[in-house]
């Protein structure tokens, strides 16, 4: 298990520090994939750390046209993330929400502008991280199942996670990946549209769904919680036998079926 | 006045006083380079025309002499079993076909009453341009070349010279642009037979237009 | 339009719910959405550079209506200068009377119609069957629409919601005998019914795929040839064009003619283009005699100059955003209870039409943003929902409770601590309702989530609450890690 650590320690002569944006999502629902995600990249030679500060990247209030709303939420981060090198997060979503609009959401503000674009151009999702800024697509990790991958809107569409996810999961020994037909349709998530609009968005998870079956998978794996929570709903709620995980949680698990092994 | 008015709102909303006298600075115009850069032999510009006519349905003859023009010509006419004819009053065109024509019944346009062509089996025409990009055919209607010609009748085909056909559409475009006081007043662009899928997404071809599309390219002439 | 049930005014959920049951409906349009889906990806990939043509089309666009007065102005002189008559209309009722005064003055009994979105918009057809004037929309799936007494369910494919049996006792109450559901037999009734109506209408009524402003042409993309039957046989033709449909130039028209057809329909051309430039010259023996050009504001040109939303006007409504749309997909067209439905129409029919009657269709959208990546002009379709959501707002239109929630909202998330609090509230809220690990309950405010899926539940421990062990535990295995190598003499840390 050290081996990593070595290798990009001799490199760097000192290790890499990066922040852990761990979304709200995923921080009062699913900590356990936060947990995964700093246990792996302690694996890979990376110093973590948690600014205790933040709280929400205020998506929900954006996309709900609560605009104000969104800013007091958003400040929490740009005041949190202020000295970090890197802010690493769980959710494409949530970083494409900062890429995306925090500069037009502060534009009043020539401070927060400033910060706003210094915290889209340190921010990363977990995959687009691990692939493009530590250079790593093979992690060493044993996962024997059939694993099936939703991309999720956000996290592909906005801010252009495509085939990095695919990489790593391509490189776990034993894991038989098996494409998604109509990977790229949305699942119905959407935030608040699955409340408010609930009926239109089952609609929409239930193909999802059928899609996931049709694989025969039995994991479906993703990026982000927000779907991942909507599709597991789903799942659950039909009586499916598919476990749902989120990529930093298989390949933590993998990595120690790899080391193990 | 309306016009002002209306036209006024839309300045006042673009935030200016009125209309601007001069016309608007462009950086970007039409296609990308890449694109209009394209050079292509008049051999090739022929096979791609025929090419992609054909997988639309299209049929493309390719001769190179005025006596293949009329074996083609006739061989069409027969095998359809075409009776009545409408062409174009169009002499270089009329000169080319007419020995074949001598045995069907042959209206002309601006000749016949412009009624007589609901009936036809199949309309002649000539054609401004073609365009090999998409299989395309170019025509310019008016006096002679009148647009029921072509319209009207299930069979359309079109008498095409090889230099006449260009790599891309924009070319054809051009053409009208450097010629806009002279534009008719209803240039065809037409690529295949008529088509529909609006009956559950199934392909049928010859809704209202022609059903056929057929073109005669003359190479060498 | 379906906007009302049971007399009720209703909302696009509950107009979603008649479509969601209806398996044909929906079943319809995946099938015709995935064909036309493939489709596009060949003819944009054969294109080569597809992202560069996009931006082409945007800059094309975005510079046509930045400077719309100007082209408006010339378009239009330019019409003229051809023979034609131009017209401009403030608003859909404008537009209509304009209309009917052409057909009052040519005594019209019959008219021939080619699809066109604007003459939805301005719901011509009605206002004519009520002055007992004949009108046929000619377009086969338009006419499809027509015979079944609704309203196109999609921009390009109006008829995608009907199957070949409907069509067929359609086609049989219209007077076809003997009809099978073939397509070629049912296709061959439209042709011959159509051919007396096209020779002997009075006048032909035509929209406006784009204005070209510096010949003042009007350029017309179809496929069937029915257009040009409109155009060309009467003796009068109307054009029906919303005021942002110009291009500057014909080198333009080569770049929608590029994108138009692939992001519509995937094809590399439509079977017809047709550029006409007023009416018929001196000499010309068929073509309309007259032409009139009416020009469409109707709340167009509220857009200009709104930073954001005036990028809705550069959409070239090629339906590209409805065939990619997970909404769509479900609920079909009629659900949006708008002349234009899908991601486009839900953000074009509440700007068009103020007031609260499409107000809530800009929440029909998950913000997936499959639209904006489809957009052959690149239009940010899913930004343009939120800043409508955004207005809604401003403008205190949304309900009170959702209010409350944001507000809510607000407190909790501008400081951890407080955040921390709301979560021990929820822990502790939530214990009645947990079963098995998760929530079922298909009662209170999430029932629109529950309904139809397990709701998880929050986390005995938070990250927060986690962080201080995880990273003590780490922290205490690193300097167990560390030990070996200072033997090797790394200087690690
Ligand atoms: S918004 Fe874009 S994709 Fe949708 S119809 Fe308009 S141009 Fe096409």
């Amino acid at each position: 298990m050290e081996s990593y650590r070595d290798e990009h320690e001799h490199e760097e002569g000192h290790m890499m520090k990066v922040s852990l944006f761990v979304t709200c999502l995923v921080d009062n629902l699913y900590p356990q994939v936060g947990e995964a995600m700093v246990r792996l990249l302690d694996h890979l030679g990376v110093e973590v750390d948690f600014p205790q500060a933040q709280t929400c990247c205020g998506q929900p209030a954006f996309n709900s046209g609560y605009v104000d709303e969104a800013r007091a939420s958003a400040k929490t981060l740009l005041d949190a993330f202020e000295d970090a090198n890197y802010v690493i997060s769980p959710s494409g979503s949530c970083t494409g929400m900062v890429h995306h609009y925090y500069e037009e959401m502060f534009a009043d503000d020539p401070k927060r502008v400033r910060q706003a674009v210094d915290l889209a151009d340190k921010s990363y999702e977990f995959s687009q991280f691990l692939v493009n800024v530590l250079g790593v697509t093979d992690i060493g990790a044993f996962f024997p199942y059939s694993v099936t991958y939703h991309p999720s809107c956000h996290g592909s569409r906005l801010l252009g996670v495509k085939d990095e996810p695919l990489q790593l999961l391509r490189n776990v020994r034993g894991l038989e990946l098996i494409d998604l037909p109509y990977d790229t349709d949305c699942c119905g998530f959407g935030g608040t549209f699955a409340v408010k609009m609930g009926d239109i968005s089952t609609a929409m998870v239930t193909e999802k769904v059928s899609h996931v079956r049709e694989t025969g998978a039995r994991v479906l794996v993703g990026v982000d919680m927000g779907c991942l929570m909507n599709i597991g709903g789903r799942i659950s709620r039909e009586g499916e036998q598919v476990r749902v995980m989120h990529l930093a949680e298989l390949l933590y698990e993998g990595v120690q079926a790899g080391v193990s092994d | 006045m309306k016009r002002t008015e209306f036209l006024t709102r839309v300045s006042a909303r673009l935030g200016r006083n009125g209309v601007p006298g001069d016309s608007p600075a462009r950086d970007v115009v039409g296609v990308p380079e890449f694109w209009s850069q394209r050079e292509l032999s008049e051999r090739e510009r022929v096979d791609r025309f025929r090419d992609n006519l054909v997988n639309l349905g299209g049929e493309v003859h390719l001769v190179s002499s005025v006596d293949e023009l009329r074996d083609a010509l006739s061989e069409v006419l027969g095998s359809l079993r075409i009776m009545r004819v409408g062409i174009w009053n169009d002499r270089e065109l009329q000169e080319l076909v007419n020995p074949v024509l001598e045995s069907y019944e042959v209206s002309t346009w601006g000749i016949e009453p412009a009624s007589a062509f609901v009936d036809m089996d199949l309309g002649i025409t000539g054609a401004q341009f073609g365009v090999a990009d998409t299989g395309t055919l170019v025509l310019s209607c008016g006096g002679g070349r009148g647009r029921s010609v072509h319209l009207l009748p299930p069979v359309h085909l079109a008498v095409l010279r090889a230099s006449q056909i260009k790599t891309r559409l924009g070319e054809a475009l051009q053409e009208l642009s450097s010629h806009l006081t002279e534009i008719d007043s209803y240039v065809h662009f037409v690529t295949g037979p008529s088509r529909s899928s609006d009956i559950e997404n199934d392909q049928s071809i010859g809704v209202h237009g022609p059903a056929a599309e057929i073109v005669i390219v003359v190479e060498n002439l | 339009m379906t906007t009302e049930i049971d007399g009720k005014q209703t909302g696009v959920l509950d107009r979603s719910r008649l479509a969601l049951q209806d398996d044909f409906l929906r079943a319809a349009v995946r099938f015709t959405a995935d064909r036309l889906r493939g489709k596009k990806r060949i003819a944009t990939e054969s294109l080569g550079n597809w992202e560069t043509w996009r931006e082409r089309g945007m800059q094309i666009r975005s510079h046509t209506v930045a400077n719309l007065d100007y082209y408006l102005a010339q378009f239009t002189e330019n019409v003229e200068a051809a023979g034609g008559h131009v017209h401009f209309a403030d608003d859909a009722a404008e537009a209509a009377q304009t209309v009917m005064n052409i057909l009052m003055e040519k005594q019209a009994r019959s008219v021939v119609k080619s699809k066109s979105m604007v003459s939805e918009e301005i719901g011509i057809n009605h206002l004519l069957e009520e002055h007992g004037i004949e009108v046929v929309e000619t377009d086969l799936g338009e006419y499809i629409v027509q015979l079944a007494r609704e309203t196109p369910s999609h921009i390009i494919i109006p008829a995608i919601h009907k199957n070949r049996r409907q069509i067929k006792d359609l086609f049989t109450e219209a007077g076809g005998e003997n009809l099978t559901t073939d397509t070629k037999t049912l296709t061959a009734f439209a042709r011959n019914t159509m051919r007396n109506k096209f020779l002997r209408a009075d006048v032909g009524i035509t929209g406006c795929n784009f204005g070209i402003a510096e010949s003042g042409s009007v350029v017309l993309f179809t496929n069937e040839g029915n257009a040009d039957m409109v155009t060309n046989l009467p003796k009068t033709h109307i054009v029906l064009m919303g005021m942002e449909r110009l291009l500057p130039a014909f080198a333009d028209l080569e770049v929608m003619a590029n994108l138009l057809p692939r992001a519509a329909t995937g094809q590399s051309i439509t079977t017809y283009m047709s550029v006409i430039t007023g009416n018929r010259r001196r000499g010309d023996i068929d073509g309309a005699q007259e032409m009139h050009l009416i020009v469409l504001d109707n709340g167009r040109s509220r857009q200009i100059g709104d930073a954001k939303m005036q990028s809705v006007l550069n959409c070239i409504r090629c339906g590209a955003c409805l065939n990619v749309c997970p909404v769509y997909r479900q609920i079909g067209g009629h659900a949006y209870g708008s002349v234009y439905p899908g991601p486009i129409g839900a953000v074009l029919s509440p700007v068009l039409n103020e007031g609260e009657k499409y107000a809530d269709l800009p929440y029909a959208s998950s913000l997936c943003g499959a639209c904006s990546e489809a957009c052959p002009v690149k239009i940010p379709l899913h930004d343009l929902l939120v800043h409508l959501r955004q207005r809604h707002v401003e403008h205190g239109h949304t309900k009170t409770m959702e209010r409350l929630a944001f507000r809510g909202f607000k407190v909790a998330f501008s400081r951890p601590n407080r955040l921390n609090l709301a979560i021990k509230m929820a822990r502790l809220g939530q214990k009645a309702l947990v079963r098995n690990g998760h929530i079922e309950s298909t009662l209170g405010p999430l029932k629109g989530w529950t309904a139809g899926r397990d709701a998880p539940t929050v986390a005995k421990q938070s990250f927060h609450d986690r962080w201080r062990t995880l990273q003590s535990e780490l922290q205490t295995q690193h300097n167990h890690a560390l030990e070996p190598k200072a033997e090797r003499g790394g200087d690690v840390e």
